[in-house]
């Protein structure tokens, strides 16, 4: 509808570092969707089944300002929705590694909260929200503590002086979501809300840097082919390469800019 | 949900005696990845109920219940996702409501009952996956429920649930297109990765991938796909995918049996 090819993401701007107040923040608007992310690292105690590991927590809002449907508690099933996928696809090994995030095991983790808020809804959300995940967690800053012991055993949690002095996670594993709308025989990467409207089904293939698919789902109310299935996951695979990389460099190249880089804002 | 107090909770913290146990590696017995564990179906056993189904894989025994088509008040645009508007206005197409449980016993810890996110992260499982195979446009402005209980979970309770839905979906008499099949499958740790079809409790804990195919066999089409985990490259999972698909078209007939045995005994039940 507006000249793309079927495989082509629109114009995806990203920005990191727009919040303070947060470890790491992005802001990414993929078209008309626009999406906010905060990630807060915070100390607390392991999961009991995983004592040496920290943990992530997702939580998306639907704010009103996106669409007139999210009004009230509209928006709610959609946030669930989105948070629950969000735990899918780093639910494994591999996507982050949580033990570096371990202080002391069984007693102190750190806990990185990570808040999405979708400001504006213009089609593809899960795409858009994934980059930004991404883009936060890469700009994440998590200052380094040392846990000393006194002669009696009491332990005592030290904060180091510098505040530049952090660990930064690696994002080389962190997948990103390629959502497929089946519209009519063919389909369709980064689909506007009009081309979602037209799309019976959708396949949601979440994948890694390296080709590896870490989720897989289906959405909507209509059924696939099976050929069809495996053709999209072909192509999850394919555009997902080309997505990675052209992230990691934006990524990159607005980290080597350092602070005296022009911060756009909100405003831009 | 907080302070629900029709239930009884039962203390805060407290632990299965499991946890303290010494860790005695269980490793879940070599077998043929595509044998499926024998399936008992039973429809029409719930008298309140317009349809139901009981479903026993394994260990995993699933009970489901339907009701309606009750009439529902127009004009309410439930926030779907993005791109909901455009197709035929809400109030004149059925809307299936999908629900699904745990009992607090079903699995290795209690679980109390308001299961929370992954409860709702399944039910929307089970509505995405049965609804290309009902006819809800011959339903307007009308409401399916459909229920689903874990009762024990044996291994790939989402796939049985699914099953268990169409079947009391068929035995409520609602108009579909055709039967929903679910299969589970996982893929085991290690170098050598093989999906293993219809997977025991023990597999799946030890899977390092998971994945729910869901099937209208006579349109062969999919009609839902859940899976995460540790992947493999896409070549893996289009295998497991395909091997999925094989193993609900395996389980077709059985079912096929039970509806027609509920019909006839629904036909004997009621005197001419």
């Amino acid at each position: 509808m507006d000249g793309r090819g079927c495989e082509d993401y629109r114009c995806v701007e990203v920005e990191t570092d727009v919040v303070s107040n947060t470890s790491g923040s992005a802001r990414v608007k993929l078209g008309h969707t626009d999406i906010l992310v905060g990630v807060k690292a915070e100390m607390g105690t392991p999961k009991l089944e995983k004592p040496n590991e920290g943990y992530l927590e997702f939580f998306v809002d639907c704010s009103a300002n996106a669409t007139p449907e999210f009004e009230g508690r509209g928006g709610d099933d959609l946030g669930t929705e989105i948070a629950n996928t969000l735990y899918r696809i780093f639910n494994n090994k591999s996507s982050v590694d949580l033990k570096s995030l371990c202080i002391s095991p069984r007693e102190h983790c750190w806990i990185l909260y990570v808040d999405v808020l979708l400001l504006e809804c213009g089609g593809n959300l899960f795409d858009a929200i994934s980059i930004a995940v991404k883009a936060a967690l890469f700009n994440t800053r998590i200052p380094r503590v040392r846990v000393l012991e006194d002669e009696e055993g009491l332990k005592d949690i030290e904060l180091s002086d510098d505040p530049y002095d952090c660990i930064q996670l690696s994002v080389e594993n962190v997948p990103c979501i390629v959502t497929l709308c089946k519209i009519g025989y063919r389909h369709v990467v980064d689909a506007t809300l009009q081309e979602e409207a037209c799309s019976l089904a959708s396949l949601l293939v979440s994948v890694t840097s390296k080709g590896v698919v870490t989720c897989m789902r289906k959405v909507g109310k209509g059924s696939l082919d099976p050929e069809s299935v495996f053709e999209m996951m072909e192509t999850s695979k394919r555009v997902g390469k080309v997505l990675h990389t052209s992230l990691q460099s934006v990524l990159h190249k607005e980290e080597s800019l350092g602070p005296k880089r022009q911060k756009v804002g909100f405003l831009g | 949900m907080p302070g629900d107090n029709r239930r009884i909770r039962g203390p805060e913290e407290s632990q299965p005696p499991q946890l303290y146990a010494t860790d005695e590696d269980e490793v879940p017995a070599a077998r043929d990845p595509t044998r499926l564990r024998p399936v008992y179906a039973r429809a029409g056993l719930l008298s309140q109920a317009k349809g139901s189904a009981y479903l026993e894989a394994g260990g995993t025994k699933v009970l489901c219940a339907v009701s309606g088509p009750r009439q529902v008040e127009g004009g309410e645009r439930g926030g779907g996702p993005a791109g909901a508007g455009g197709e035929t206005p809400a109030a004149l197409r059925g809307r299936l409501l999908c629900d699904f449980r745990r009992a607090p016993f079903s699995g290795r810890r209690r679980r109390a009952p308001p299961g929370g996110s992954e409860e709702r992260e399944l039910a929307l499982a089970l509505q995405e996956a049965l609804e290309p195979a009902v006819r809800l446009g011959r339903y307007p402005r009308a409401q399916l429920e459909v229920s689903a209980l874990l009762l024990e979970d044996g291994g790939s309770a989402l796939a049985a649930a699914l099953t268990a839905a169409a079947i009391a979906l068929a035995d409520a008499g609602i108009e579909m297109y055709d039967l929903v099949v679910g299969c589970g499958l996982s893929r085991a740790p290690g170098p050598e990765p093989t999906w293993l079809l219809d997977p025991t409790l023990l597999e799946e804990e030890r899977a390092a991938a998971g994945l729910t195919v869901a099937l209208m066999p006579v349109l062969n089409q999919v009609a839902g796909l859940l899976g995460s985990g540790e992947g493999g490259p896409t070549e893996s999972w289009a295998e497991a995918v395909r091997l999925g698909l094989e193993g609900c078209q395996r389980l077709y007939p059985v079912l096929q049996q039970c509806l027609v045995r509920a019909a006839r005994r629904r036909g004997a039940a009621t005197p001419p």
